[in-house]
């Protein structure tokens, strides 16, 4: 039999020890308690269930990165990868007569298959909101404004949520015919803007604006400037991040850029969509958005918006 | 800024000095170098560190070849192509040899330094090959029987011909190409472009 070195683990997976546990459980216990004062309701799903329920879900990858294995009766079950998918059966199931919006968050480790490569975490601390069933711009601020008190309740003090909408790009990209569609998604998400100007600058109407527009980041004044270069389709989205700055204070606005470039949660965004980056950390530390589509996959459709943080990344940030 | 030891080193210096981020001439054999440009400090590490350092934030930005760049397939932000370096990954086999298929239902050796992108050529074709890699001299591995053919890059291709090697198909195009972190663009948004506008700017002659 074939027996490994006794200290090893997995590739991806880590002991935690000491003060790196501590500063992980403290800021699980932080961001609980924060969200369950603002209303929230703390659910702790399975840590693995039917592959469908995550698949159903969807998202970029997804079928690629579930850690999978068989149940007695062969049915392939799948350690969760993201709570949503979890959060959105049980909205539709056990919380189905629930009325008005419902407010669910969740703190636990979620699991992702990674190329064989060294440095990529397996297993991942998360703690995360949901607001289901409220539409329009009242909720996305609820949960952007979540997002800063989360980050700022974690002591962290640089730190800045870059923020789109997923209706600005759609318009260029939706009027591109495929393979040049997938081409121009991924210079864009490259930030190449040498192939993408050649590629999209010859041509007319609403593409030939991912020549600029997905360049557009920085303050309100950004996106200001970005409402003379954007296709008509695309304005809605551009004043709905407007109308979102304005409700901000200026402590939370110092914290939001906005940025137009953002195009790999496309897929699943519907709305309002961000991700979170804290000085120190090489990879963004959350990300949320609105996803409308999500929950009628799963027999309910509502409006939905949440937001996810990675602790494992925030507690490796000096404070 | 990480930058690749190798043949894109010098054209890199030049195109970073161009820039007014000139390496200190000093260095001797230290790995990390000042600049002329007090926010830039050079990293010199091999071609193949670059997207592992760039990736995991350790280096805000480098410079790569793009052949080492999706070998890796490192998830970083690719958003400047200088020009420099170019050459293309292509596969190679003796004069003589069958191709695109061996007789006998063979499967084909083929010998490499770029494992996946070989394997990932073949295997959008339809072809199975077996895959072997290696780390250097890939030219030879036809001449000894390790492999049936290679895939390796070429620039003039005269080190194939010297080995009795022809061009088949090419894989891919290849070039020095910019890299940067994607967390450290969001978080030094300015520092970011004005050095991107600098690079861009054609060096004055």
């Amino acid at each position: 039999m074939f027996r490994s070195p006794i200290a090893a683990t997995p590739p991806g997976t880590l002991d935690l020890t000491g003060e790196a546990a501590r500063r992980r459980r403290s800021l699980q216990r932080e961001a609980i308690g924060a969200l369950e004062r603002a209303g929230y309701e703390e659910l702790l799903p399975p840590t693995f269930e039917y592959e469908d329920v995550f698949l159903r879900a969807g998202g970029a990858g997804v079928a690629e990165r579930l850690v999978r294995f068989p149940d007695r009766d062969g049915r392939i079950l799948a350690l969760r990868d993201d709570f949503t998918a979890s959060l959105a059966r049980v909205a539709s199931t056990t919380f189905a007569a629930a009325a008005g919006p419902l407010r669910l968050c969740y703190s636990g480790r979620v699991f992702r298959q990674e190329p064989e490569r060294g440095g990529r975490p397996r297993e991942i601390l998360q703690v995360g909101a949901e607001l289901l069933g409220q539409a329009g711009l009242a909720a996305d601020v609820e949960i952007v404004r979540l997002t800063l008190a989360l980050l700022r309740g974690a002591g962290l003090a640089d730190f800045q949520l870059n923020l789109g909408h997923a209706g600005v790009l759609a318009p260029g990209l939706d009027a591109l015919e495929e393979p040049l569609r997938s081409d121009v998604r991924r210079w864009i998400d490259r930030k190449d803007r040498g192939n993408l100007c050649r590629a999209v600058g010859t041509l007319s109407g609403d593409p030939r604006t991912l020549a600029e527009l997905p360049f557009v980041i920085g303050r309100r004044d950004a996106l200001e400037g970005a409402l003379g270069l954007a296709p008509a389709a695309a304005q809605a989205g551009l004043r709905h991040l407007l109308e979102l700055d304005r409700a901000l204070d200026p402590a939370e606005r110092a914290h939001v850029v906005y940025d137009l470039g953002e195009v790999r949660g496309l897929d699943y965004y519907t709305g309002v969509h961000f991700e979170v980056y804290v000085a120190g950390a090489g990879r963004a530390a959350g990300a949320g958005g609105r996803y409308d589509e999500l929950m009628a996959r799963f027999g309910r459709p509502m409006p939905a918006v949440g937001v996810s943080l990675d602790l494992d990344t925030i507690a490796e940030v000096p404070v | 800024m990480a930058l690749a030891k190798g043949r894109l080193f010098e054209p890199s210096v030049e195109r970073f000095a161009a820039a007014g981020a000139a390496p200190a001439a000093d260095a001797g054999r230290r790995l990390l170098i000042p600049s002329s440009d007090p926010t830039i400090e050079f990293l010199v590490v091999k071609p193949g560190d670059v997207p592992v350092y760039v990736e995991s934030g350790a280096a805000d930005l480098g410079i790569t070849g793009t052949d080492v760049l999706r070998e890796s397939g490192a998830d970083v932000l690719e958003p400047l192509e200088l020009g420099f370096g170019v050459c293309r990954l292509v596969v190679a086999t003796p004069a003589a040899a069958p191709y695109p298929a061996l007789p006998g239902g063979i499967t084909a050796r083929v010998a490499t330094k770029y494992p996946r992108l070989a394997h990932e050529h073949f295997a959008a074709r339809g072809r199975p090959v077996d895959i072997i890699q290696v780390n250097g001299s890939v030219e030879v591995a036809p001449l000894l029987n390790l492999s049936h053919w290679i895939v390796d890059l070429v620039d003039t291709g005269n080190t194939l011909r010297a080995n009795g090697l022809v061009e088949r198909e090419t894989i891919l195009q290849c070039g020095a190409i910019l890299v940067a972190n994607r967390a450290s663009q969001k978080l030094k948004l300015d520092a970011y472009l004005d050095l991107m506008e600098r690079l861009a700017r054609p060096a004055p002659s």
